[in-house]
């Protein structure tokens, strides 16, 4: 999309039809792009909203289901996933332990321990 | 235009509405042109959203992922390890953002065996995570297993922001397996006014239920940065900057979309975690100034940490601001306090962040025997 500036200038009303067509083109291209890439897409959304973000969508609220639990199981589920989660630091804690054992170093002592779920969980 | 000839017969002036005529003409070429930047910008491959040294991922958790940057060959350093812990709330990669503006890259060109911590994107369970399980938890591992790698007893820690708040914890909590610890605009002193706790405070952190938290999203805790800089806070404001910066030459503009992917690239955040640290160290309570700060059922105890800290606060930074940072000396008081030009996040990926960067290598190279 490069400007075809003439060295001497033609009259105005040229030029203004020159400027008129290189819209078009310009235009043309966001069409072209926005048809053809769903990335674009987001990317210009990003730009309508002043960010350059690439590669996702600026951060906007999401739907309130995703912040917190939709229902009382919902929730007891997410609680239970996270327990999950703490038992497997506490299972990558051991296998540290035996590879520092292998290793010859002596296992680290461990402060309080993180693993089991709070009470209000 | 042309200048006329002197003997030539001037021309005659064109009339008002001709004049004007051109200058819309100039107008229109001037905003068509930002508009075709913008595309060329948008549809060019870039470095975002990824870390910029190659790397092997040599542990995960969650979402945790911690990464170990290779060289050239793609072989792991041999030099003392270093553990980058950037904020959780934010994306890893502002610390390994471009070629050439790595602050991760650069300590790891100097000799060092560094890795990096990637907290990942919390999902909704992970709004049950709390300081217990970042600190004793995710980061004391991402210790062990550099320490078990390196085969060395103790590891020098980078923390950045919120990513420094746990790295300070981690080391009050296991002095003894921390050989060096830098600290990264990271506020120790709650009090002081302004920075994220205390437009977090005003924006309704307050109201965070620690029983039953939530996760925190991603547009909410982007909207309290967004608070702190001026004229980015409204959607006009930013629009009218990106279109400012779009007579930018392209290289610059791929640097800003760069730096723009991860300033706008914030990550929900657990609400236990924010809820536990705004009561613990928040306006008003100030838990680690008033040394009543504990991370689970463990009290802190900053008189343990006897290893040399470098503190580094911007001067420009609304984040964090400096007095906040500076006031680790009441705490640790050996600590180094290193004052930079610059804001909270130019002097670690900016332009000028090179100052940074060359101090940290010679305060880590100092006292760390292992060659590279």
């Amino acid at each position: 999309m490069a400007d075809e500036k003439p060295n001497s200038d033609p009259p105005l009303v040229e030029r203004w039809l020159a400027e008129q067509q290189q819209w078009q083109r310009t235009l043309r291209t966001y069409l072209d792009s926005m048809v053809k890439s769903d990335d674009f897409l987001t990317h210009i959304g990003n730009a309508m909203r002043g960010s350059l973000l690439a590669g996702k969508p600026y951060p906007t609220t999401p739907a309130p289901s995703a912040a917190a639990p939709e229902s009382p199981a919902d929730d007891k589920l997410d609680q239970i996933l996270f327990a999950l989660r703490q038992l497997e630091g506490q299972v990558q804690d051991l296998r540290l332990s035996v590879e520092e054992i292998r290793s010859g170093k002596k296992p680290r002592a461990k402060r309080p321990e993180p693993g089991a779920p709070k009470d209000s969980q | 235009m042309t200048e006329a000839e002197p003997d030539a017969p001037t021309p005659e002036p064109p009339a008002d509405e001709e004049r004007e005529l051109e200058a819309l003409l100039g107008l229109s070429q001037r905003n068509r042109r930002k508009l075709e930047r913008l595309h060329e910008i948008l549809t060019t491959p870039g470095h975002y959203g990824t870390g910029a040294t190659p790397a092997t991922v040599v542990y995960r958790e969650n979402k945790l992922r911690l990464l170990r940057l290779l060289d050239e060959s793609g072989a792991p350093r041999n030099g003392p390890p270093v553990l980058f812990v950037p904020a959780p709330v934010s994306r890893y990669f502002i610390m390994d953002l471009l070629p050439g503006r790595s602050f991760a890259g650069h300590v790891a060109a100097a000799g060092f065996d560094v890795y990096l911590a990637d907290f990942g994107t919390p999902t909704r369970e992970d709004r049950f995570a709390d300081l217990e399980y970042y600190v004793n938890g995710l980061v004391r591992r991402c210790v062990r297993t550099v320490a078990t790698l390196a085969g060395e007893e103790s590891i020098n820690i980078v923390g950045y922001c919120l990513g420094g708040t746990l790295s300070l914890l981690y080391t009050a909590l296991y002095p003894e397996t921390v050989r060096r610890l830098v600290l990264l605009t990271t506020t120790v002193d709650g009090d002081v006014e302004g920075g994220i706790p205390w437009v977090a405070h005003r924006m309704g952190l307050a109201g965070e239920d620690y029983d039953n938290p939530r996760l925190v999203p991603a547009a909410e805790v982007k909207s309290w940065f967004e608070m702190l800089a001026p004229g980015s806070n409204s959607l006009a404001g930013r629009v009218s900057d990106l279109w400012d910066r779009l007579e930018d030459s392209p290289d610059r503009l791929r640097e800003v979309r760069t730096m723009a992917s991860w300033v706008d690239d914030v990550v929900p955040a657990p609400g236990r975690l924010l809820a536990e640290l705004y009561r613990k160290f928040g306006p008003g309570v100030n838990g680690l100034m008033a040394g009543t700060a504990k991370v689970g059922d463990s009290a802190l105890d900053f008189s343990a940490v006897k290893i040399p800290v470098l503190s580094v606060s911007a001067e420009k930074d609304t984040i964090a601001p400096p007095a906040g940072v500076d006031a680790i000396t009441r705490i640790v008081p050996q600590a180094e306090v290193l004052r930079l030009p610059g804001g909270h996040v130019g002097i670690v990926a900016g332009r000028s962040a090179a100052a940074l960067w060359k101090r940290t290598v010679e305060f880590l190279g100092s006292g760390n025997t292992r060659e590279a």
